[in-house]
């Protein structure tokens, strides 16, 4: 390794410290259940679709629905303490399943062959995102 | 005399054919070990980069002209051979691969850097450009949400492919194969 090659090094290491720590502290906001909303975005509609943390606090600790992905279904499972996750789905690599629970605002789940993503976001910014909520002079 | 030059000449195109040859059929065979390596990115399509490997010794042994030969027969090739031509997991290999390729390009020209420096920033390259056609497939900027673990992860793999890639280029210089081995010669 050369002298360029290792202050390359240092540099990338420094980076991957800084994106992963903005991420975890500014991203990722451990919020109370209370405070979430799951969005999710797939070919088909569904009902489901955008679902607010309340209805799914609401549902005896324990839920599972099916969302249409792009070349089959996926079940998806909310579990009260743990979170949402993906928990069968058709594709092949089950990397959206591997992922596991989701439970902090930022957080997602991606299943590219299905076309399917499922975020965790606060409800204040999943609904007034930019917008004024009173101009006070 | 101009007929030994012409034999020496001939000799010398068929030896870089042959490496080329070899070279597509390693990136091929890199491609095809990762896609079926067990699940350690924390996304579908999105791969490690071991083909870089053979990037990277091209750019060194050759020039950039045969890398991105090497690079684009090898994205199709791929594609043919595994039927995922022109599906997402294509354009994602496709996304990675060509940025990955024009940063190392522009890195071994602008810079000192070995094979191992090199490696370190198309193994970065390599991630980002999956992450971006990830994010056009899917029209969601959600998939940035992986971006640390993507760097984090290249720091690795980058090492990786840039020790592979040093010792091969090692190897083959030793068996004879310069770096003088260039298109334009």
């Amino acid at each position: 390794m050369s002298r360029q090659d290792k202050i390359l090094l240092l540099i990338l290491c420094l980076l991957a410290v800084v994106v992963w720590m903005a991420q975890a502290f500014f991203l990722e906001k451990p919020a109370g259940e209370g405070m979430l909303e799951l969005q999710v975005s797939a070919p088909q509609a569904t009902e489901l679709n955008n679902v607010s943390w309340q209805e799914l606090l609401a549902a005896d600790g324990e839920k599972t629905w099916q969302i249409h992905g792009a070349q089959g279904i996926l079940t998806v499972k909310y579990l009260h303490g743990q979170g949402i996750a993906v928990v069968e789905s058709s594709c092949p690599d089950q990397i959206c399943v591997q992922t596991g629970y989701i439970n902090k605002a930022g957080q997602s789940i991606v299943c590219v062959p299905n076309q399917v993503i499922l975020q965790l976001r606060l409800q204040e910014d999943a609904g007034g995102k930019g917008d004024i909520d009173a101009i006070l002079r | 005399m101009p007929s030994c030059d012409k034999t020496a000449h001939r000799s010398m195109e068929a030896r870089q054919l042959v490496l080329l040859a070899l070279l597509i059929a390693l990136s091929m065979g890199l491609h095809v070990v990762e896609s079926s390596m067990p699940v350690v990115m924390p996304m579908p399509g999105i791969k490690l980069g071991l083909a870089n490997i053979v990037t990277v010794i091209c750019l060194f042994i050759f020039s950039a002209k045969e890398a991105i030969v090497i690079v684009i027969l090898r994205l199709i090739l791929v594609g043919i051979a595994a039927g995922t031509l022109f599906t997402p997991s294509f354009w994602i290999s496709c996304g990675g691969g060509l940025a990955s390729l024009i940063i190392m390009i522009f890195a071994k020209g602008l810079t000192k850097l070995s094979p191992i420096g090199i490696s370190l920033l198309g193994a970065m390259s390599h991630n980002l450009g999956q992450l971006m056609v990830v994010s056009l497939i899917m029209s969601s900027q959600a998939v940035f949400y992986y971006l640390p673990w993507l760097i984090v992860w290249a720091i690795p793999m980058g090492l990786i492919t840039g020790f592979s890639a040093k010792a091969a280029i090692k190897a083959l210089r030793n068996a004879g194969v310069n770096d003088t081995m260039r298109s334009n010669q």
